[in-house]
């Protein structure tokens, strides 16, 4: 096997050339699929759309005319006045006009029925009429802030912030319809001041975001790997082609996901950052091992065709590993968006790897140009000092690393998540404001959409819903419930007086006759009348375990009111409660599922449990140390947070393959182990920090991200780099017994 | 008999001598005394109620009118709906009947915008409309077969669309086609099927109008028309709507 490797390293340093022009032609094709790659901000994705929850909110979507609501705020000094409410009648017919809306609410098109006698009048809350007229003015104010059904819904209690909602079409492009929005309102030149806020546009926000990042942060974190690599190789080649690597995966990567038409999402636009910082690793060592072999005095051909045979295996080893480590969200997560990016960066890796042992020795061999000085002895020197300073204190770094072990585990538990999508903004920044407006003034954006299957046209049906919704106002104190119960009373009361569900179903069917066709009704049941939706709004500052139990209160009542209805609760608080549960899951199955997949395989490759054991310690101690330092820093476990143990175990493990398979070779010729761990940590161990620090320098770019979870992603997956990189260091340097030394 | 003969020679001669040179005010004016010529009408009607996923919901009503304005209906089927009654007098006034209740409402909107019974139709659909009278117009183009014209509704007709386009049929000056625009969209599309002569008339036995924005459509069907019955006046009032 060995000997058809050698041949095969052979065929790629003679015919380089070759593979150059091949691995040219197919970035090219790639790059030009990647131009057309899409991005999906659409947060309900992130669960399978088997899911019933996912399943009963894009039912809604479709039966219901749309589940999307956004939300413009008018904010002036006073809304009754002549001057604020024609501005909000003239956005509000503007925003009819835009395609991809069908419906617009305002206090400017609110339809009113008022009754005396036999006589039913249909009209417009706000007559435009009487604008001039201060008593009226001021008596309209009055009404839309005492009116049961109208209180916290248009107008905030100042008086001064006014609400427009807008209903979205299900199946227009949000993200277009957002933008034209956007440019209506700044076209309009209005006095007052716009905030936007729901879900449509909060998607909108974080498509501009990952497209922001995308652009803001892959420069940054090229011009670090360039400055890293020119220290650490002192040559161009050394920082150009672990850098053309990592683009080329890059490319390849995005290129295949347009191809299978696979959009970007707030997760996989992380996936250019990770390989470029893992991508180049297998190239640096590569081309580590070159150098160090032309230090020895081999030319150039000699050198790569050396480093091809002794670099493969750890390299495709530590290719593997990492690939295990992406791979393991695939089985570990319910996440389809983590199960996405797990593929896919896989993927990436494998075509690093595949680059590493082709397209990087093929130019290495047009380049040619040998390095003058591989290290001075004075810098080897340096570094043997921190390792026999390490060795020396190597009792006190145990005891620090299972002191921090141990207290990271005390604090594991404590660890705090998040799924609501607005804490992705980070505090201060546009739209949140945009949205703590809305929460503070207005009654809400986060709303519970229960499903009542059954006959609609039965009394004895309606009292089942009016007994839930009775429920949730007075059990539950959630006061903002809209349901076709509301409308029904409401209407019966301007038929006999009586604000209750009628007594029949004749009069029910009457009923219904009279309010038929109104768009609105579209929304809260379904025209053949077998199903309804009955919507619980409540305001967005509800702790997700607050929630949690309000969902199950709920679900207890449906229960007990069941009989011939079927009840089913979806919405997005439910989406979070849903997205909390499986990112709890996804964290714990992927690192576990990760961990023991590369414990099988260091134990079958060192041919010994017990250094299947010792080779994933470091990571091991890592992991626990980062999460301990998540909760005592607050960090959420989010939708990236929960990445960072499988990713941490992927790329970290690489460590200690290449320090175990060194360590070995090293053994094999030199029997004196103190100096077989002298020239791995010289060279590998020399490799290991600089890919270290190559790696945190990637990741740590992500601290910029406009988003909030990314940011913290960034944050904590440099530490964990870090931190992976030393503890192979100094565990291995103070923990292979004189046993296994032998 | 000499009626229609008189008709279809007319029909003939005015397609022969002036279709190539009729002004869009003529195309609208042929339209009207062919859609408003009947004196009155009694119309056994199925109305089937299309949703976006293609789930259907039938009614029956019979309705009698007369003039352009005066129109009485009652269902009679679905079962739940049998016996509710409307009686549409000018101007904009609704009386409505709940047999359930035993009440008749007058109901009068503001806006003609109300959906007629759940349908795809509002009440100012459903009135007769003179398009001479209360539309302005311009021809947008034609073919052998039609005339496209742009209508806009004058400010006394108080209409709530902002224009309607109308391919207006060369052969019966019968609009085939309308497209219905809402503050710049087209929202709605009405189309007129089967043409068939009843009586002295020519009528379009089945409307199907689309609602472009929900995907919901109504498709109203003549099962079968009189016309020029000499329907009395005291059908058109609160004691027939009880009876």
């Amino acid at each position: 096997m060995v000997s058809q490797r050698g041949k095969g390293m052979e065929r790629i340093v003679k015919n380089n050339k070759l593979v150059i022009l091949t691995t040219l032609i197919f970035t090219l094709t790639m790059g030009f699929f990647t131009l057309k790659i899409k991005i999906n901000p659409d947060v309900t994705d992130y669960l399978p759309e088997s899911d019933t929850v996912v399943k009963n909110f894009n039912k809604i979507g479709r039966d219901y005319g749309g589940s999307l609501t956004g939300f413009l705020v008018y904010e002036s000094d006073k809304i009754f006045d002549e001057r604020s409410l024609l501005e909000v009648k003239r956005l509000s017919e503007e925003m009819e006009k835009v395609e991809g809306i069908n419906l617009v609410s305002s206090i400017s098109n609110l339809v009113d029925i008022k009754s005396k006698d036999d006589d039913i009048r249909i009209e417009k809350v706000i007559s435009f009429d009487s604008l001039k007229d201060e008593k009226y003015l001021s008596e309209k104010e009055k009404f839309f802030k005492s009116d049961n059904f109208y209180k916290g819904k248009f107008l905030s209690e100042d008086g001064k912030k006014s609400l427009i909602i807008l209903f979205f079409d299900d199946d227009c492009d949000q993200q277009k319809v957002c933008a034209e929005i956007k440019n209506i309102v700044k076209k309009s030149e209005l006095k007052g001041k716009i905030y936007y806020g729901g879900l449509p546009f909060l998607f909108e926000e974080i498509g501009t975001l990952i497209v922001k990042d995308l652009t803001k942060l892959l420069v940054p974190c090229i011009l670090i790997m360039v400055i890293i690599l020119s220290i650490s190789f002192k040559s161009v080649e050394g920082v150009l082609i672990p850098l053309f690597n990592s683009l080329i995966s890059i490319i390849s990567v995005a290129g295949i996901m347009s191809i299978l038409k696979v959009k970007v999402t707030i997760i996989s636009n992380i996936i250019p950052i990770i390989l470029l910082a893992v991508g180049s690793a297998y190239s640096i060592h590569f081309i580590s091992k070159v150098y160090e072999l032309e230090s020895e005095g081999k030319n150039r051909k000699e050198a790569i065709e050396e480093s091809l045979k002794v670099i493969f295996l750890p390299i495709s080893l530590a290719a593997l590993t990492t690939f295990i480590g992406f791979i393991s969200f695939v089985g570990g997560s319910y996440l389809v968006m983590i199960r996405e990016f797990g593929i896919f960066t896989a993927v990436g890796v494998l075509v690093s790897f595949f680059l590493s042992v082709t397209f990087t020795p093929s130019l290495m061999i047009i380049t040619k140009k040998s390095r003058s000085v591989v290290n001075s002895e004075k810098e080897n020197d340096r570094f043997v000092e921190i390792v026999d300073k390490i060795i020396k204190y190597k009792k006190m770094l145990v005891t620090l690393s299972v002191t921090l072990s141990i207290v990271s585990l005390i604090f594991l538990p404590k660890i705090s998540r998040s799924a609501d999508i607005i804490e992705y903004f980070k505090r201060g920044s546009e739209f949140r404001k945009s949205n703590d407006i809305i929460e503070k003034d207005f009654n809400g954006s986060s709303r519970f959409l229960i499903i009542a299957g059954g006959n609609m046209n039965s009394v004895k049906n309606l009292k089942k819903v009016e007994e839930v919704e009775t429920f949730i106002k007075d059990s539950l104190g959630l006061n903002n419930t809209n349901s076709i119960i509301q409308v029904i009373k409401r209407t019966n009361k301007i038929i006999e007086g009586k604000e209750q569900l009628p007594e029949n179903d004749e009069k029910l069917s009457n009923l219904y006759f009279l309010i038929e066709g109104e768009k609105s009704l579209d929304r809260l049941i379904k025209p053949d009348k077998s199903e309804t939706v009955l919507e619980v709004s409540f305001q967005d500052g509800l702790s997700l375990e607050r929630v949690r139990k309000l969902q199950e209160k709920i679900e207890e009542k449906v229960k007990m009111v069941n009989g011939d209805l079927n009840f089913s609760i979806t919405g997005m608080p439910s989406v979070y409660i849903r997205l909390d549960k499986s990112i709890l899951k996804s964290t714990i199955v992927s690192t576990f599922l990760s961990l023991g997949l590369i414990f099988i395989l260091l134990s079958f490759i060192f041919r010994s449990l017990i250094k299947g054991v010792k080779g994933i310690l470091p990571i091991f101690f890592t992991i626990i140390m980062v999460y301990g330092i998540m909760s005592l820093t607050r960090i959420s476990l989010d939708i990236a947070t929960n990445l960072i143990g499988s990713i941490a175990i992927g790329i970290g493990i690489d460590y200690s393959i290449h320090y175990l398979l060194r360590l070995n070779s090293e053994l094999k010729n030199n029997k004196d182990f103190n100096v077989a761990t002298k020239n791995t940590l010289l060279t590998t161990g020399r490799a290991i920090l600089t890919n270290v620090f190559t790696v945190s320098a990637g990741f740590a770019v992500l601290i910029f991200s406009e988003l909030k979870p990314l940011s913290n992603f960034g944050f904590l997956i440099m530490l964990t780099m870090l931190l992976a990189g030393f503890s192979t260091i100094v565990i291995f340097s103070v923990s292979i017994t004189k046993k296994e030394r032998k | 008999m000499k009626k229609i003969i008189f008709l279809l020679l007319s029909s003939i001669l005015t397609l022969f001598l002036f279709s190539e040179d009729l002004k869009p005010e003529n195309i609208l004016e042929k339209v009207d005394s062919i859609t408003n010529a009947p004196k009155d009408q009694k119309i056994f009607m199925t109305i089937t109620l299309v949703d976006r996923s293609g789930e259907k919901s039938v009614r029956k009503i019979i309705m009698f009118q007369k003039g352009k304005d005066k129109r009485v209906g009652k269902f009679i089927y679905p079962s739940d709906k049998k016996g509710i009654g409307f009686l549409s007098l000018p101007p904009n006034v609704m009386h409505i009947y709940l047999p359930a209740y035993k009440k008749i409402k007058n109901i009068t909107s503001q806006s003609k915008n109300g959906s007629f019974s759940g349908t795809d139709f509002t009440y100012e659909d459903m009135e007769m409309t003179t398009f001479s009278k209360d539309y302005t117009c311009k021809m947008l183009s034609q073919n052998d077969s039609f005339y496209n014209l742009e209508v806009v509704p004058k400010k006394e007709k108080n209409s709530f669309y902002e224009k309607l386009i109308l391919s207006v049929d060369k052969k019966y000056f019968i609009p085939t086609r309308i497209q219905f625009y809402e503050k710049g969209k087209n929202t709605k599309v009405l189309e007129r099927e089967s043409i068939e002569r009843v009586k002295d008339y020519y009528i379009a036995k089945v409307m199907v109008m689309k609602n472009l924005q929900t995907g919901h459509q109504t498709i109203m069907t003549y099962d079968s028309i009189f016309f020029d019955t000499n329907l009395p006046d005291d059908i058109f009032t609160d004691r027939f709507l009880k009876e």
